[in-house]
């Protein structure tokens, strides 16, 4: 597969007004403004190829949404090289801007007095979208989110997550080869990421678009991507295969064990150095008589997320 | 339908969606109108005329006002303000669409609805009280040609100033400017004409009379549409897409696309 998005040494800088409280400070600071250097983004490396979906994950303030907004155009860099597609995002041109979609779990493009219908309808004539094409996009698209029904009701009377199903919609109307993601579950309930979760999944699936995702539910990025590029302090700690990044940060696993007492079924977790499972098991199994079942279980990517996060990096854990 | 005439479309149907606001709305569009015609008849009332206009020049000139202001007043477009101060502009910048034809477009479906609410203004006023208005159908092509320049250039500042939002942190310094200034200099406040001695050299150095001023007296056969003034109005909106097209440039640089 061809790498459609390449990005080298990218930064981004921002100026950050900086003030002590206080009223000499207030009048001080009306004449002479101080600023710091926020570098949101220090040194941004990367590629995806063609049909990836790629995780891109850390904590807030990371520089996640920031990269997402230059690589759709959004935003300029203060420095480094992006090629998307072949184009330069920031010059957007409009044959760059007809392959791409950005999805904003908390922005709306919709227009929110007025039925979904009539912003696809505006958003199939912005596209340059043919009449058969766009019937046959909204079609596939409303029954894979078998939201059909809601087309016709203004936005505004929709829930978060119906309306985040039209939000879907709308960015893929005009079939774009890259999408990206920000956090496209936020605030939905339990069944509605689901829903979403399971659309994209298909979606890539059948189309083979592109994709990079942001969320900070862990459960997303397990169950859509096979690759992360986990993001701190504005550099990238990890880009690689979700399952490589937690064997390398954490030396232990779980294994479950179900008792059977006089009191009825019982279970304990026990966290386990990797090494030592099989002697583990089997002073266990030496020890009980007891034992109905046992378990293993590798921790998951919200753990080691967690895990890293409040380490500030990649530690391997002991 | 062409993305701009959907645009309409959508603008119109949105406007019309909440009908209270919109009749609360557009039920007091005419009392700016009331309040300048009851001081202008006090003035009348001591005077025969002011500075070569009659109380019916004046009150022909307050209505053309009301029917022109919503087209030609370059106030700050709080569509793009909001757009750019929420970061919904984010979701705009990814789509082949000029942004300043999307707020052209977009303020032309509000100004359609305006433009049919005065309308029906215009007709009950006339027929009612039709001794207080000046027609003159010999002056309506000028005034409309005056009238098309003045539409262009307003959009053209009104897009400076809100797109000016872009290098600010807060727009409310740059809202006051423009509500106190932009009144004065239009002649939506009075006619340019009887401003005093300096506010008048003023304002002959600005482009603002062109937008309010200049097609209500071309109206009232105060002005002629001469080729200096022609040369005016393309001078003005020529430097104006200019500083358009580079603001927006440069602000872009600056813009920091709040919100995830």
């Amino acid at each position: 597969m061809d790498v459609v998005i390449t990005v080298e040494h990218l930064q981004k800088v921002y100026k950050r007004q900086q003030r002590k409280s206080g009223l000499h400070s207030v009048i001080k600071d009306f004449f002479r403004r101080k600023y710091t250097e926020i570098k949101a983004l220090k040194d941004i490396n990367f590629t995806v190829r063609e049909g990836e979906i790629v995780g891109y994950i850390g904590p807030n303030g990371a520089g996640k949404t920031t990269t997402l907004k230059i690589l759709s155009g959004i935003l300029y860099p203060s420095g480094g090289f992006v090629n998307v597609l072949g184009f330069t995002p920031w010059k957007r041109k409009g044959d760059f801007l007809k392959r791409i979609t950005l999805i904003m779990g908390q922005k709306n493009q919709l227009w929110w007095d007025l039925p979904a219908m009539d912003s696809f309808l505006l958003f199939k004539e912005i596209y340059e979208v043919p009449d058969d094409i766009f019937k046959k996009q909204i079609s596939t698209l409303l029954d894979m989110l078998d939201a059909g029904k809601l087309v016709n009701y203004p936005v505004r009377y929709l829930s978060m997550g119906e309306r985040m199903k039209m939000e879907i919609v709308g960015a893929l109307i005009h079939d774009p080869d890259i999408i990206f993601l920000d956090e496209p579950t936020i605030g939905l309930d339990v069944l509605s990421q689901t829903a979403i979760r399971e659309f994209l999944s298909t979606y890539n699936k059948e189309f083979q678009k592109t994709v990079i995702l942001t969320s900070h539910y862990m459960k997303d990025i397990e169950e859509l991507s096979n690759r992360v590029i986990f993001i701190m302090n504005g550099e990238i700690i990890y880009d690689g295969a979700i399952d490589k990044l937690i064997s390398k940060t954490l030396s232990y696993e779980y294994v479950e064990v179900t008792f059977d007492t006089s009191k009825g079924f019982v279970k304990k977790s026990y966290k386990v150095n990797k090494e030592e499972i099989p002697n583990f098991l089997r002073k266990l199994l030496s020890d009980n008589s007891s034992i109905v079942e046992i378990k293993h279980k590798k921790p998951d990517l919200e753990e080691v997320a967690r895990i890293i996060m409040a380490s500030n990096g990649i530690k391997k854990d002991e | 339908m062409s993305k701009y005439a959907r645009l309409v479309y959508n603008s119109i149907a949105e406007t019309l969606t909440y009908r209270t606001n919109l009749v609360v709305s557009f039920g007091v569009i005419a009392i700016p109108f009331i309040i300048a015609v009851i001081f202008w008849r006090g003035v009348f009332f001591a005077n025969n005329s002011v500075a070569n206009y009659s109380l019916k020049d004046i009150i022909t000139y307050y209505f053309i006002v009301l029917f022109i202001q919503d087209f030609t007043y370059p106030a700050l477009n709080y569509d793009i303000v909001m757009d750019i101060k929420s970061g919904r502009l984010n979701l705009l910048l990814i789509k082949p669409v000029n942004y300043f034809w999307y707020a052209f477009f977009l303020r032309l479906g509000s100004n359609i609805v305006y433009f049919s609410v005065v309308m029906f203004f215009l007709i009950i006023y006339a027929l009612v009280f039709n001794q207080f208005l000046l027609l003159t159908p010999d002056k309506i092509p000028v005034f409309l040609l005056s009238f098309l320049l003045s539409y262009i250039l307003g959009r053209l500042i009104s897009f400076f100033f809100s797109i000016f939002v872009l290098f600010l942190e807060n727009y409310m310094g740059l809202e006051s400017f423009v509500n106190f200034i932009v009144p004065i200099f239009s002649g939506i406040l009075l006619p340019v004409n009887l401003l005093p001695g300096l506010l008048y050299k003023i304002s002959s150095y600005l482009p603002l009379r062109l937008l309010v001023s200049y097609p209500v007296e071309m109206y009232l056969g105060k002005e002629n549409l001469n080729i200096g003034i022609i040369y005016s109005y393309f001078f003005w909106i020529v430097l104006f897409a200019l500083i358009d097209i580079f603001v927006w440039r440069e602000g872009l640089k600056k813009y920091r696309a709040v919100g995830g």
